[in-house]
């Protein structure tokens, strides 16, 4: 903003996406702030400290393999190592389950500063995205690691894993624009996202294979767009269970969908949500 | 030159109560989120609060470059929400509001601090918040520490810091923004005295410098010394808007004292003050006539108290008096009739006694003035302590200061005597 500009404040329901895009790029530099705060804030005050990152994974990973492995027995899916499968599955599923969770609260968590600042609100809810992408970009590196390690295939696709983490940011940011709004004002939906997120787990092949599904109700389970996003991270590392194009496509176009959606949504709420909080 | 802010017609309405109850259930919430889905939802509240409450009603003001504007009112007239609307963190119900310039906003000190995060990253990450770039406070750095005095603690986590410190840190950010246009929401009620101080010399710094201020305060001293323009609201309307700061701060105890008009109290109208030595039948301030003042006076108008009791039983000690407080609530003088003399108490008969003493002519400067009875037994405690009997007149002194063409306005100051001077030892007449 210069001081040449004549700006105009006016009842929400009067301005322009355009306009509220501009604005955000304008308060761009508060985005890699905030994002900082939360990543230098997280692990501070920890004895374990950022090792916490790959801890979280690697443990779910263990106690997913003896569990479903040993246990359960489930069918190995031909050459493929549980463990790989199930940590770059929970590395992307904890990275979106994140970005739903804190992203849902975060207009609630920062309702101080929503009340007392005035800056575009679209900006809160980017700020989980980028920090939790930090985490799950080193847990991607530990992957290649390991799976050096374990002798196991790595694709050269591996450079694209950044490019699918970023597609996942955007998918899990355009659920937020609907979630964070509304749990701001009706907070009950807070305790509905933890069991969603459940549920959406048990739903997706995050720890068993999706070729373990019913083969006629399989094509509809891997339009899922979350099976998407899952298969398609091991699909770059590790070159195995390649989502369909179908799937891809589907997932392409929620997120569009969803973003036009939520952004419609959550600019309609911003103006009476500083009120109701 | 464009004005810096215009308010144009600007209403605010809130709907009070927990008119959410019921749609805080998912089932009653569904059909309303299908209207927001659908780009309607933004007013539709549920039917529970029918009456919307109107913290802003069509309030209209121009400010221009410079101006240092001092909003004041009760608690609830719409102060905050009006500068809340002003810094885009809300946004009006009808009207708006054109800016022009750089503004930067301060409703609550410390705003964005994290308690985890050393003084040094909170300053960064405050400054950002409060619109700073990273340069410019790259740039601002020292300064800022020096200004807040905690140099010694500035890499310690915020957490840590008293609370004393941690207001000092987080005004200093806050002070050395640079916008065109600044607001600031009563923060200066934090901190000590010293660092008040410093608060309003910088603040007085800002509004030298020719930038825009809007300032909301109820310390009127501060709006005395700061602005040069006053806005007051009352219940969301604009009431008045005066580059006479001394109207507006007059404006502002009247409708906060709430106090008698008449120039007499009387065991009548109040309740009887009674005790063993005395009954107290009317407290009245009146004219050279004998007649009860109830409306201003000039300055030069001879001005008495007198002081109708019934006295039951004497006692050397007794001493019976007033008080005299201007509008800030400071003490002007007290006056006591035993102080000129000091056996007058033991002279006091039984039954009706009648005390009168002259207020001085141009003495009192321009304001309203509380005058409160009195009496104590000397050193051994109150009868009637000033303020807390109903017996209290006001007293509003306008014009008659002086008959010099050099003092029609109002002149800063407690009092406001008219006093003697001499050329080369000789004395002035008038």
């Amino acid at each position: 903003m210069n001081s040449a500009t004549v700006k105009i404040i006016k009842p929400h329901s009067e301005r322009s996406l355009a306009e509220d895009i501009a604005n955000v790029w304008a308060h761009r530099e508060l985005v890699t702030v905030l994002a900082r705060r939360e990543i230098s804030v997280r692990y501070r005050q920890t004895v374990v400290g950022l090792l916490w990152v790959l801890l979280q994974p690697l443990i779910t990973t263990a106690i997913f393999t003896v569990v479903f492995v040993v246990f359960l027995r489930i069918p190995d899916q031909g050459g493929e190592s549980y463990p790989l499968f199930a940590f770059s599955g929970i590395a992307v599923w904890q990275y979106f389950t994140r970005i739903v969770t804190d992203g849902g609260n975060s207009l609630v968590t920062n309702s101080n500063l929503i009340t007392k600042v005035s800056f575009p609100r679209l900006i809160i809810p980017m700020v989980s995205p980028i920090a939790a992408s930090v985490d799950c970009l080193i847990s991607i590196m530990a992957l290649v690691v390991l799976t050096a390690a374990f002798g196991a295939h790595l694709s050269w696709t591996v450079i694209f894993a950044p490019f699918v983490v970023f597609a996942v940011g955007l998918f899990g940011y355009a659920i937020v624009l609907y979630l964070a709004p509304l749990n701001a004002v009706y907070r009950d939906i807070s305790i509905v996202i933890p069991f969603a997120v459940q549920i959406a787990m048990y739903l997706s092949p995050i720890v068993y294979p999706s070729s373990l599904v019913p083969e006629n109700i399989r094509w509809l389970y891997e339009l899922n767009p979350v099976a998407v996003m899952v298969n398609s991270m091991r699909w770059v590392v590790l070159g195995t269970n390649a989502p369909p194009l179908a799937g891809v496509g589907v997932f392409v176009v929620a997120t569009v969908l969803l973003f036009w959606g939520g952004t419609h949504v959550f600019r309609n709420m911003e103006g009476t949500l500083v009120d109701r909080i | 030159m464009a004005a810096a802010i215009e308010v144009l017609g600007v209403s605010k309405k809130y709907f009070r109560g927990v008119h959410l109850t019921h749609t805080t259930l998912l089932s009653g919430a569904i059909s309303q989120w299908g209207k927001r889905l659908l780009g309607k939802g933004d007013d539709d509240y549920s039917p529970v609060d029918q009456e919307p409450f109107w913290a802003l009603q069509d309030v209209s003001l121009t400010i221009e470059r410079g101006d240092v504007v001092g909003i004041v009112g009760r608690n609830g007239s719409g102060k905050s929400t009006l500068l809340k609307i002003i810094s885009q963190i809300t946004a009006p119900s009808t009207g708006e509001v054109r800016l022009n310039g750089r503004t930067g906003t301060l409703l609550e000190v410390g705003t964005g601090f994290h308690a985890e995060l050393s003084g040094r990253e909170n300053v960064y990450l405050n400054g950002a918040i409060l619109g700073m770039t990273r340069s410019e406070i790259d740039r601002k750095f020292d300064e800022i520490v020096d200004f807040s005095g905690i140099e010694a603690f500035i890499d310690t986590p915020v957490k840590r810091y008293s609370s004393g410190m941690h207001t000092r840190l987080a005004f200093s950010v806050a002070a050395h923004l640079e916008p065109e246009i600044l607001i600031i929401d009563e923060v200066l009620a934090v901190g000590d005295a010293e660092f008040q101080k410093k608060c309003i010399g910088k603040m007085d710094q800002v509004a030298k410098g020719g930038r825009t201020v809007l300032f909301v305060s109820h310390n009127m001293s501060a709006v005395e010394q700061l602005c040069n323009r006053a806005v007051w609201l009352d219940s969301g309307k604009l009431v008045l808007d005066t580059r006479d700061i001394y109207e507006a701060a007059t404006q502002y105890f009247q409708s906060s004292a709430g106090s008698a008009e008449s120039g007499e109290v009387t065991s009548k109208s109040a309740p009887p003050l009674e005790n063993e030595f005395f009954s107290l039948k009317s407290f009245r301030l009146c004219n050279a006539a004998g007649e009860t003042i109830n409306g201003p006076v000039p300055a030069n108008l001879p001005v008495s108290v007198e002081i109708r009791l019934d006295v039951k039983k004497t006692h050397s000690s007794l001493l019976l008096g007033y008080s005299v407080a201007n509008e800030t609530g400071d003490q002007v003088y007290w006056s006591m009739f035993s102080d000129q003399d000091d056996t007058i108490a033991s002279r006091l008969k039984m039954g009706e006694a009648i005390l009168t003493s002259p207020v001085p002519p141009r003495f009192l400067n321009q304001g309203r003035y509380n005058f409160h009875f009195l009496s104590s037994l000397y050193n051994m405690g109150w009868l009637a302590a000033p303020g807390q009997t109903p017996y209290s007149v006001p007293l509003r002194i306008e014009g008659g200061m002086s008959d010099s063409m050099f003092w029609r306005q109002h002149r800063p100051g407690v009092v406001a005597p008219v006093l003697p001077w001499t050329l080369d030892n000789v004395p002035l007449e008038p």
